[in-house]
């Protein structure tokens, strides 16, 4: 690239020619990484900008990912707000936080959905996007793919109506217990979820949200953990044992 | 301030690029959008009815109530055309829908009118004698007390009425079904308090509807676009099969024969999404939702609710708006993954140019015009003909033997309530905030209309309440096409 006619423009024509160059790019970018013409006071130079992969079209695996992961929030908001009813205090506290951290995530994926011009739904319920990855002979998704390839329709995490419903009927400490080790399980499933697409997924924006779910949910199951244990801990105590 | 610039510059870059992707031949999308010219393959508009000599017809454009009539007090007399009023229960009013079955009918009233009704929740009326048609019940379970909106539903093959709390516009927590099997004008209530209050916790309600086979109740919670299924197989103790945010909003809807499909409306756009349920249906131990096609349009919006028909075994939609002069039109749905709209049953006053006349018409009259909102067909194979109700417009019934050829053949927009709102608690119209202190120059006609017999529609209106009507001029029943 020849940098050198960039130093005789004038500043303002600088700026809007830069505008001009990275508007073109933008638009006609191809891969993962996006190439940026900079004008700097030593010239014209270009600038790879690694992650900007939302600038393409989405893959098979960004949106299938986004539209599964939606699904599983949509549960996990279910037991939360189950349990913002009926948990203990600090229980309620914790399921508001999952509350609120799952839907504004829902929120986003379908606000990209809405631009990708996709629905918020699958076309199947069979996760059949994760046979798109282009790593999904890593091992550990690979071993994500055999799970789900042997339990289609079920994906990992997830509860049947009548778990749902047991849990609905729950009350007192029983439902805490049971809330937690539940969520547990819910977040054990979505984080090998989140794993293949921070492997597999095109688009940095899908990376993006894959990693934060991949390090939010793994934090939730220790703290969830310790609040399972003090409970019984709790339980037992009053109980005089 | 470079570094802004780089910034702003990447931001323009990136929307636009964004907008680039937006390509309809996405492999990932099932979606088919009508031309925004709303250009359909039959009519645009259904021609309009010819009227008998005993009718008193409205003045000039279909569908209008003009504002002279506003001001002379005209409208105080109501619009006829091949419709008379045979019997009428007004009470207080009515709200959005309200079904009606067997001998009876089932009048929601409103939430904001709670303080001040005197017939509180649901009233049931008796009209074994269409002529006279008297109030038998107050139903005033949870939900029903706080007004069930647009959720209030029967189903036929079970006799079952349900509806969710809906309250202000939605609410959480509420289910309450009934029995009317054996007597229509006596429901009995199935999951009393005691059974499961709480039931189901996450519910957000607004609109509601059953699987033909009346072994499942969904709702549907507006924004976000929420769906709840709600088994019950055994009435007395229902249970929470599904909940799930499906869409970024939705409203009204019906299901397939068989419960496998869902056609859902979506407000914005207006629009109907296709959505396979059968894993609900079939009570899959961990059921998933799928879509399966969706439609949308430009020249309505706030769709409202649909209807499933089929002609000669070919499948279509109703689908309604309650918004954008979008009235309500015919979708072809043979390819579900494609559906088309292929005509549309609006009046002459949803044209474009009368855009500036309905404004001045309805300035005034609370917070809808002279939109459509909900219809019902004689029958759901080989239907004859289509009665909806409209917010401004009155009753309106078309022949729709053919769906591509739309013809209205009679219309009962029935007296307007000026001066009456102290009375009429119960509509939405009258006291509510949708109402905005309407100066009640026409009535609302919110409710599905039914075809009763061989020759009477029953309907609800907001403020005049429930009414049997009777067709004129041998209108209907109409003859098979030749």
């Amino acid at each position: 690239m020849d940098n050198s006619r960039g130093n005789k423009a004038k500043p303002s024509l600088k700026k809007a020619f830069s505008l001009f160059l990275v508007l073109v790019l933008g638009v006609t970018a191809g891969a993962g990484t996006v190439l940026v013409l900079i004008w700097t006071d030593s010239g014209l130079i270009e600038k790879n900008i690694p992650g900007l992969g939302l600038i393409q079209k989405p893959s098979e695996v960004d949106i299938g990912f986004v539209q599964s992961m939606s699904q599983h929030h949509d549960q996990a908001i279910t037991m939360a707000q189950i349990a913002e009813h009926k948990g203990g205090s600090w229980v309620k506290q914790f399921a508001r936080g999952i509350v609120l951290k799952q839907l504004a995530e829902m929120g986003m994926i379908a606000g990209w959905l809405g631009v990708w011009k996709a629905p918020m739904l699958p076309a199947d319920n069979t996760m059949s996007w994760l046979e798109k990855g282009e790593n999904r002979n890593a091992p550990i998704d690979a071993l994500y793919l055999q799970q789900c390839r042997a339990t289609p329709g079920l994906m990992p995490g997830m509860f049947t109506i009548e778990q749902m419903n047991d849990l609905r009927a729950l009350e007192g400490d029983a439902f805490d217990q049971r809330f937690l080790q539940m969520m547990i399980e819910h977040h054990q499933g979505g984080i090998p979820m989140a794993q293949f697409a921070l492997n597999n997924a095109e688009s940095y924006l899908v990376k993006s949200m894959a990693n934060s779910i991949l390090r939010e949910q793994s934090i939730e199951i220790g703290v969830m953990s310790k609040m399972k244990n003090g409970l019984a801990d709790q339980v037992q105590s009053s109980r005089g044992f | 301030l470079y570094l802004h610039l780089i910034q702003h510059t990447l931001c323009v870059g990136i929307a636009l690029a964004l907008a680039g992707c937006q390509s309809d031949s996405s492999p990932i999308s099932n979606s088919s959008s009508t031309p925004s010219n709303g250009t359909v393959i039959g009519a645009s508009q259904a021609s309009p009815a010819s009227c008998d000599a005993s009718s008193r017809p409205e003045p000039g454009i279909q569908g209008r109530v003009p504002l002279t009539d506003r001001q002379s007090g005209r409208s105080q007399q109501g619009y006829t055309c091949n419709m008379q009023l045979l019997g009428q229960y007004q009470g207080e009013g009515t709200t959005w829908v309200n079904p009606s079955y067997a001998d009876c009918a089932y009048m929601g009233t409103t939430f904001t009118g709670i303080p001040l009704k005197k017939s509180q929740g649901v009233q049931v009326v008796n009209a074994r004698d269409p002529s006279n048609p008297v109030l038998s019940a107050n139903l005033t379970s949870p939900a029903f007390l706080l007004s069930t909106w647009e959720s209030l539903k029967v189903n036929e093959k079970r006799g079952l009425l349900a509806g969710v709390a809906v309250g202000p516009i939605v609410a959480a927590g509420f289910f309450d079904v009934y029995d009317i099997s054996k007597d229509c004008s006596k429901p009995v209530l199935q999951n009393a308090l005691a059974g499961n209050l709480t039931l189901p916790v996450n519910v957000i309600g607004h609109e509601g509807a059953w699987s033909p086979d009346g072994n499942t109740y969904w709702a549907t919670g507006l924004n976000p676009g929420s769906v709840t299924a709600i088994d019950v197989k055994d009435p007395k103790n229902p249970r929470l099969l599904f909940t799930s945010i499906l869409s970024p909003n939705n409203h009204g809807f019906e299901l397939s024969e068989d419960g496998n499909r869902m056609y859902l409306t979506t407000t914005s756009p207006g629009g109907v999404i296709i959505l396979d349920t059968s894993a609900v249906q079939s009570r899959k131990t961990l059921p998933m939702i799928t879509q399966v096609g969706s439609v949308t349009w430009e020249d309505g919006d706030t769709s409202q609710h649909t209807i499933p028909v089929t002609y000669n075994g070919k499948p279509y939609l109703l689908a309604v708006d309650e918004g954008g002069a979008g009235a309500s039109r015919f979708i072809d749905i043979s390819d579900e993954k494609k559906p088309r709209v292929v005509s549309k049953v609006k009046l002459a006053i949803h044209s474009p140019e009368n855009a500036d006349l309905r404004a001045a018409d309805t300035a005034g009259n609370g917070l809808f015009g002279y939109e459509a909102h909900y219809c019902g067909f004689d029958r759901k194979v080989n239907p004859t003909a289509l009665a909806c109700g409209y917010f401004q417009s009155g009753v309106r019934v078309f022949d729709v033997r053919d769906p591509l050829s739309p013809k209205e053949i009679a219309y009962y927009n029935p007296p307007a309530q000026v001066g009456k709102a102290s009375q009429l608690q119960g509509s939405e119209h009258a006291a509510s905030v949708a109402g905005m202190n309407a100066n009640l120059t026409t009535d609302w006609c919110s409710s599905p209309p039914r075809f009763v017999g061989t020759d009477q529609l029953w309907v609800s209106c907001q403020d005049n309440g429930f009414m049997t009507l009777k067709f004129t001029n041998l209108t209907f029943p109409l003859p098979p096409l030749q």
